[in-house]
């Protein structure tokens, strides 16, 4: 949910399927919950934010890129997966898509492990 | 596939973390399983010998080959094979060439996940999805008779299709789903599949899309209602 304390971990989509499937695959990979979000919601974006989430997966949306994260997740690790649905030859300064396992590194060790609270 | 059987899943992308996100969300549905990932078209063509998946999911830009020679190989050396696109690409020529080439349906990548299981398991009905951003260039270009890529099958080759089917390829033409149809018609949804299945096998064609073409081009469809 929105603004759960106990969801640290945070994933800004445009594409549901990336980022629900990114979630699925990372909570499953890790036992760290992934919080997903639509990115175009900016509402729930500014409210996942504020739970100071500890790492933020993201693609690159109006209002969420690297600079607009920097300053409204202080101190967050921040993980640009936008180049996992771009299509044909790659561009240079769009960069590359992490590997999984690096973001599954990322969040297992992130120390976000908590107390699941229910 | 026999009814209840596990569908067995190719995922072909050039994204490695895309293929993960769609395995992960396809795996946890119990009625599909992914049992491989090619990166490319042609690692697709040898996976697909090797695996003989029920389903492709394929993406239509990759390098070394791309989605639709892909699709257009498999299709003939593998024509059991459902394979649906998978793309970002919205371009008519992209889509066009996918449908020409054996494609069972063409979807954005701007689904929700439950949108790409319904869209999934409709292939595997033998119906041919399109997701609704694209649908309309397809439609657009049959009805104003552009779209000459399916060559009319020779009035001397195959057995002709019966008037029942025409009829239903008809209704097919103008959009109707094969539920629409049996309801318009008062027969059921599978005595309409049933009709379509014997229909394009007679016109050598691969889906709906395809028979919607034939029909406008042959001047078989239903005059518009006046209004």
């Amino acid at each position: 949910m929105p603004g759960d304390q106990n969801h640290p971990v945070v994933l800004l989509y445009v594409h549901p399927i990336l980022g629900e499937g990114i979630a699925a695959y990372v909570t499953a990979e890790t036992g760290v919950p992934v919080q997903a979000v639509s990115a175009l919601d900016h509402a729930a974006v500014s409210t996942a934010l504020s739970a100071r989430p500890r790492v933020v997966i993201f693609e690159r949306a109006a209002g969420v890129d690297l600079a607009d994260l920097t300053y409204q997740a202080p101190g967050a690790l921040l993980i640009d997966v936008s180049a996992a649905v771009m299509s044909g030859t790659p561009i240079p300064e769009q960069g590359q898509a992490p590997a999984v396992e690096s973001i599954v590194h990322a969040v297992a060790g992130s120390g976000v492990a908590h107390p699941h609270a229910s | 596939m026999p009814q209840g059987d596990v569908v067995r899943v190719l995922l072909v992308d050039d994204q490695p973390l895309f293929r993960t996100a769609i395995a992960s969300l396809i795996n946890a549905q119990d009625d599909f399983t992914v049992v491989g990932e090619a990166e490319n078209g042609l690692i697709a063509v040898e996976r697909a010998h090797e695996l003989k998946p029920d389903l492709i999911v394929m993406d239509v830009e990759m390098p070394v080959m791309d989605g639709v020679e892909a699709t257009r190989l498999l299709t003939e050396q593998m024509p059991a094979i459902r394979i649906v696109m998978l793309t970002v690409s919205d371009s008519e020529e992209h889509l066009f060439d996918a449908v020409r080439n054996g494609a069972s349906g063409y979807l954005l990548k701007d689904l929700r996940p439950d949108q790409l299981y319904d869209m999934l398991r409709s292939v595997m009905r033998g119906e041919t999805p399109i997701s609704p951003a694209v649908a309309g260039l397809l439609i657009s270009e049959v009805r104003s008779g552009n779209w000459t890529a399916v060559e009319a099958p020779s009035a001397t080759t195959g057995p002709p299709i019966t008037a029942r089917e025409l009829e239903i390829l008809q209704l097919v033409a103008e959009g109707l789903s094969n539920k629409q149809i049996g309801r318009r018609l008062s027969i059921t949804e599978g005595t309409v599949k049933n009709h379509v299945h014997n229909a394009l096998e007679k016109l050598h064609l691969d889906n709906r899309i395809q028979a919607a073409s034939y029909i406008v081009r042959q001047g078989l469809g239903h005059s518009p209602d006046p209004s």
